[in-house]
């Protein structure tokens, strides 16, 4: 130890408890107000994670019947709110296309698109415009379906594995990156 | 002037007689105060801050209009912010849930509160006991401030 630090270690030792014990409190504190500062206040971290999907049935955009969660038991599912009111789903459109026409033919994975909110025409509109998907879409006109699914913020992809159990949660547009990420921990699912 | 004021009196209760109309009004607005009541305790997940009652965006009005709807296939209060609480978590509610690391959110400011208080008290006793006695003892300088400062030069 060099001369000055037995003095310095012993003036440390001199600092009664509840100094540092204050000190200690404030850092825990500070530490605190920092992580919260880089925190998106808007995002709302989905209770349904590792939960069952809640059941739905919606009738389709285009065709007869209706569309069932239970429709897709045996198998993984992808499900995209959209509407044509939400700009950033275009950004996502070009890509949700790409992931439709990767999966198509495939008896492992499905995609569902909910047009939440919407009109059929304004849908159809949107649809004419960025481009059909090549997967149905369920209309959800008055977002009933989005309450159950804790929607909040279009658009919202939910990844199901083939158990009817939610995965993954994806708030906001999708990247290629990002989607490559939860279609990875999709595959990890039996 | 007074008579104008009687005469309005006069057209106002022959226009709108109480009675009846009141009757339905406060049967109507029974469920209105248990929407409210139910509305007030969720929060409005696409606002900062504001409850589902007080917002007029469309997931809000949404939310009042399954809420009224519950309610009236007669679902307590408590299973209607369990519905919500199921599918938005933690912060659909006004009132996050005591448990868990939401303690620090009830007590926190309590605990921070009192730890001010207890350094407070202490510092100002210390103060109170070390400060006249440290003036009247200090000891006179019996050396040379010039001689210390030269010691320190090699």
């Amino acid at each position: 130890v060099a001369p000055g630090g037995g003095a310095m270690i012993a003036a440390l030792r001199d600092i009664a408890w509840w100094k540092w014990a204050a000190g200690a409190a404030v850092c825990a504190l500070l530490a605190l107000f920092a992580a919260g500062l880089g925190r998106d206040p808007t995002y709302i971290p989905s209770p349904l994670i590792e939960k069952p999907a809640p059941p739905f049935e919606m009738a389709p955009l285009d065709g007869p019947g209706m569309v069932r969660l239970a429709d897709y038991r045996g198998r993984a599912l992808i499900v995209n709110f959209w509407a044509s009111w939400c700009t950033a789903c275009a950004s996502e459109h070009a890509l949700l296309i790409e992931l439709g026409e990767r999966l198509a033919g495939n008896d492992r994975v499905d995609v569902l698109g909910v047009n939440y909110k919407d009109t059929a025409e304004a849908a159809h509109g949107f649809l004419a415009r960025y481009g059909a998907l090549p997967y149905p879409s369920a209309v959800d006109p008055q977002g009933r379906t989005g309450i159950d699914y804790g929607v909040y913020g279009l658009p919202e992809t939910f990844f199901i594995d083939a158990n009817g159990r939610v995965v993954a949660k994806q708030v906001g547009p999708l990247t290629r990156e990002l989607l490559e990420e939860y279609l990875a921990l999709l595959e990890t699912r039996p | 002037m007074r008579a104008c004021l009687l005469a309005l009196i006069a057209l106002g209760l022959l226009l709108f007689p109480g009675g009846s109309a009141e009757a339905t009004l406060q049967q109507e607005s029974s469920l209105d105060t248990q929407v409210r009541e139910v509305a007030m305790q969720l929060r409005c997940p696409v606002c900062q801050g504001e409850t589902v009652f007080d917002s007029r965006a469309g997931l809000a009005m949404e939310m009042k209009e399954v809420i009224r709807e519950q309610l009236a296939e007669g679902r307590t209060s408590e299973q209607i912010l369990s519905f919500f609480h199921a599918r938005y978590g933690d912060y659909v509610l006004m009132e996050p849930p005591r448990r868990g690391v939401n303690w620090l959110i009830w007590f926190g400011p309590l605990i921070l509160l009192l730890g001010g208080a207890l350094l407070l008290t202490r510092y100002l006793q210390r103060q109170t006991r070390a400060g006249p006695q440290s003036a009247a003892e200090r000891p006179e300088p019996t050396e040379d401030p010039l001689d210390q400062l030269e010691r320190l030069e090699p």
